[in-house]
């Protein structure tokens, strides 16, 4: 490459060279050629000399020094540039699989989560319902053991009220008509009479209960 | 009205003899220093940082790097990366040439004929002679497009050759008469306006039409300025693809 590189710059110096000898040549032959002062040939010889020289100057500076540099400049950037979205990419990825191990990580607490929760409710559920079941039988059992205390009691109170009616019963007679009836014929007669309205009653006791 | 082709003409500075021969330094070879001086210091100040973020001069020149770089690819290959720095410097020595013989006052070397034909007759005699070294005998073929009918070989090969030979001529005659014509007419109608401005009251306000047309022509001259390098620098490089690799 740079062998070649050299064979052209000595190569466009050389052929610049001959030009300029052909050039002279050109002036002893011709003349004045009259016109334009381009084609006056005093000066063609000067001419391609000094271009020869600028030239050489030129592609020596620019071979050696200019080009290089511009090119390291431009290889540095594309290579940062090239590293740079390397480094992106790696970082993108590293990025994804954590985001990745989250959602899965997410995923599977959200699933235990989920069966902690339906465990709890059902386990709770079934405190509840033997908590309610408990309680009801208990209520029951007492609701049982009150109603028939209340209808000991209302027994009692019958029986006590029939005692207390028949006394009044034969007080009553007696002071009216001042004769003693006899205790038995008014206890059948008291007795008759609770029966009487004690049969209407338990009916509206069993529609309350039921409402 | 001043003559409009004294502006070509080439005045000796310092004269200067290699035995027989004239090489004076003149005022043509005066601006090819001012174009390499410039163009090696403004190169390379702005190459000289190689910053990862370049600045407007760094960018500038690596412009002008890719730009080539390009060009080279697209018109030669991969291969025409060894005549990067030829046709760098034959692009920036024309484009130097073009734009600084804008400046009033200064000196258009590539105006002249025999500048132009010697950067051409360079690119001509390097494909000759690499030409020939790479391919051999091969390189000959050029002038024989192939599927050309034998009875037509004739015919064919002397214009092959012609327009072959020919190439330098043009190439230096296009860039040569560009920067003529274009000088010639700035100048006339500069001097359109300096002798109406001295004709008196009345022409004195006439002199800005010329001079606005002026402003416009060296707007436009600027472009052929570049046009015409850039031209030149891919003519070569489509002349200096025939060294590299023969379609047939």
């Amino acid at each position: 490459m740079s062998v070649s590189r050299h064979f052209i710059g000595y190569s466009a110096f050389a052929s610049l060279t001959l030009f300029s000898s052909a050039a002279h040549a050109a002036v002893d032959s011709d003349g004045d050629a009259g016109g334009l002062p381009q084609f006056d040939p005093t000066w063609f010889a000067s001419q391609v000399f000094w271009l020869a020289i600028s030239f050489t100057l030129l592609y020596l500076v620019f071979a050696r020094k200019t080009l290089p540099n511009i090119s390291s400049a431009i290889d540095r950037r594309r290579q940062q540039i090239e590293s740079d979205v390397e480094t992106t990419e790696t970082l993108t990825k590293e990025a994804e699989d954590v985001l990745e191990a989250y959602e899965a990580r997410l995923k599977e607490s959200q699933a235990a989560a989920r069966l902690i929760i339906t465990e709890m409710e059902q386990s709770l559920k079934k405190t509840a319902e033997s908590s309610h079941d408990k309680f009801r039988e208990k209520t029951d059992k007492t609701i049982a053991k009150t109603e028939k205390a209340i209808e000991d009691a209302k027994a009692k109170a019958l029986k006590d009220v029939e005692g207390v009616a028949v006394e009044v019963a034969a007080a009553t007679a007696k002071k009216l008509i001042d004769t003693d009836v006899d205790a038995k014929n008014i206890k059948s007669i008291v007795s008759s009479i609770t029966k009487q309205s004690s049969a209407s009653s338990p009916k509206k006791k069993t529609t309350k209960k039921a409402a | 009205m001043a003559n409009p082709v004294q502006q070509f003409e080439i005045q000796p500075l310092i004269p200067l003899h290699i035995g027989q021969v004239d090489v004076s330094f003149t005022n043509s070879s005066l601006w090819m220093m001012a174009a390499v001086v410039l163009a090696t210091v403004v190169l390379g100040m702005a190459s000289k940082k190689r910053a990862l973020v370049p600045g407007r001069m760094q960018m500038l020149s690596e412009s002008l790097y890719e730009f080539i770089a390009n060009m080279i690819r697209d018109n030669i290959g991969s291969e025409g990366r060894r005549y990067f720095p030829l046709i760098f410097t034959l692009f920036v020595i024309v484009l130097m040439g073009n734009t600084l013989g804008l400046i009033p006052g200064s000196f258009t070397y590539t105006s002249h004929l025999v500048v132009t034909l010697a950067l051409a007759l360079l690119i001509f005699v390097m494909v000759l002679i690499i030409g020939v070294i790479r391919h051999g005998f091969h390189f000959f073929s050029l002038f024989l497009p192939p599927g050309v009918p034998t009875w037509l070989t004739p015919l064919i090969v002397p214009i092959e050759l012609i327009s072959f030979i020919i190439r330098p001529v043009t190439l230096s005659v296009r860039l040569f008469a560009n920067m003529v014509a274009g000088h010639i007419m700035l100048k006339v109608f500069a001097s359109f306006s300096v002798s109406m401005a001295a004709a008196g009251s009345f022409w004195f306000l006439g002199a800005a039409a010329p001079m606005l047309f002026n402003t416009i022509l060296i707007g436009f001259e600027l472009l052929i300025a570049l046009l015409q390098a850039y031209v030149f620098t891919v003519l070569s490089c489509i002349y200096l693809k025939d060294t590299i690799h023969i379609d047939h």
